[in-house]
């Protein structure tokens, strides 16, 4: 038990991570093909997991109607599109008409409204954010004003100078410490997938002892 | 490159080493001690928790496999933790995914934490839902959620896209208590704005190590600390040697 729970996923851990890490630094014909096919390896898994996925969502969807849960009705629609959509593509293919009609009148344009709603959730949170509450909201509150005036046209128009100092909070505040987080960040990903590796980190597959 | 990669193993191997014979003092991350607060929270009001790893960031979006699997990893070790005090505390947890490959991951996890608090029969598969493995389908997905079950705590750990604002406002209508941590810079900005608490880079990824009972992998977080004082002196250094016209990027360029 303790051999297949604890130490396997940590020595299959170990394994693949030093053979896609040595294809990146060393150039040996074998490695690069242990690292292509371990790659392609992934992506068939990631493949299947999707049926996963599928049987996740039938599962839970079907005990909602079963139990006739509040909205259990939702759960039919749902579960009719998903064997619908999922027929039409296995009988026709993606490139049937009714596929088509199906992604282009009704997945596309949902999809560009939650776009498009990302917007309205911009502008309620930045009414949240942007109120002077202490001293840090106010200097949000400050840098956000000249940085919108930078991009406004009307912010020229007031004083020329505007774009200038909303452009030094971009370019100056902003790129440095967004650079000094993606530094710290990598550097600290590196330590985590180092304690991966070694098998120092195992949280992440459940219980080890 | 090898020789950084090699000078950063030392360092970790080194500390990790260092770490097994004495004690390593981490400074307390507020998030983290934030994460029971709302696990609390939701116990007081009887509403469930909810977390999520995200969908992935736009450019990395691919699940596991993608170069965002690190911070999806780190996101289930904070689940682990997450899980672990709900079972204790008696909240319901419901977890949701947009990569279908974390689903049996986190089922053995969530699961696990119950088993390891005693509380098997409380643990409620069905609550380990995966939305959908499209973006705006999974924030959709999530606000329908977030009304009908009027989560207390929303946690949100792991690497996000345009999703992440839409499912911080969604959890903020629905008046929940928010604590999220990400690698990526993008979204930063948006769920340190909407959150009540947040990881910010590279404490995201020390959170793993700050939440392990083994105090082994905290030596980890000094190695990183070290080679960062000396990547700060390489900068340093270099700004210098430029200034004064000797151009070191030549000799660094293999």
């Amino acid at each position: 038990m303790s051999l297949i729970r604890r130490d396997l996923p940590v020595w299959i851990a170990f394994l693949v991570g030093v053979i896609i890490l040595a294809d990146y630094v060393f150039t040996f014909p074998g490695l690069q093909v242990a690292s292509t096919t371990l790659t392609n390896w992934a992506v068939i898994v990631t493949a299947f997991s999707f049926g996963i996925g599928a049987l996740n969502i039938i599962q839970r969807q079907s005990k909602i109607i079963i139990r006739r849960d509040k909205y259990w009705i939702y759960s039919v629609v749902l579960i009719i599109i998903l064997f619908g959509t999922l027929g039409i593509g296995l009988v026709g293919s993606i490139n049937h008409p009714y596929y088509k009609i199906l992604f282009d009148n009704v997945m596309a344009p949902l999809n560009v409204t939650m776009s498009s709603m990302l917007a309205f959730f911009l502008a309620s949170a930045a009414f949240r954010v942007f109120r002077a509450k202490n001293f840090e909201s106010i200097l949000l509150l400050i840098a956000a004003v000249f940085v919108m005036l930078q991009n406004a046209p009307i912010g020229e128009l007031i004083w020329p100078g505007l774009p200038v100092i909303g452009d030094f909070f971009v370019t100056g505040f902003a790129a440095g410490g967004n650079r000094g987080i993606q530094i710290g960040a990598a550097i600290a990903s590196i330590g985590f997938g180092v304690r991966i590796l070694i098998g120092q980190e195992k949280r992440w597959f459940g219980r080890t002892e | 490159m090898l020789i950084t990669i090699l000078i950063l193993f030392a360092c970790f191997i080194f500390f990790l080493q260092r770490a097994k014979k004495s004690i390593i003092p981490v400074r307390r991350l507020a998030p983290i001690d934030a994460i029971e607060e709302g696990i609390g929270r939701a116990v007081e009001l009887g509403r469930p928790v909810h977390w999520t790893p995200g969908y992935g960031s736009a450019e990395h979006a691919g699940g596991v496999g993608s170069s965002s699997g690190l911070s999806l990893l780190s996101g289930m070790t904070i689940l682990a933790y997450v899980a672990k005090i709900c079972a204790r505390r008696g909240a319901e947890l419901i977890a949701t995914f947009a990569n279908p490959e974390l689903v049996p991951l986190a089922s053995e996890l969530i699961k696990d934490a119950y088993v390891s608090e005693n509380k098997l029969d409380e643990f409620k598969p069905e609550n380990i839902q995966f939305i959908s493995s499209r973006q705006y389908a999974f924030s959709t997905g999530l606000l329908g959620l977030f009304q009908r079950e009027r989560i207390a705590t929303n946690i949100m750990t792991g690497s996000f896209g345009a999703e992440a604002l839409i499912i911080a406002e969604g959890a903020q209508i629905a008046g929940a208590f928010q604590v999220a941590g990400s690698d990526g810079t993008t979204q930063l900005p948006v769920i340190f704005a909407v959150c009540d608490y947040t990881l910010i880079g590279e404490e995201f990824f020390a959170a793993a190590a700050y939440l392990s009972d083994d105090p082994t992998p905290r030596g980890a977080l000094r190695g990183q600390d070290l080679f960062k004082f000396g990547l700060i002196v390489f900068t340093i250094v270099g700004t210098i040697a430029m200034i004064l016209g000797f151009n070191i990027v030549n000799y660094i360029k293999m």
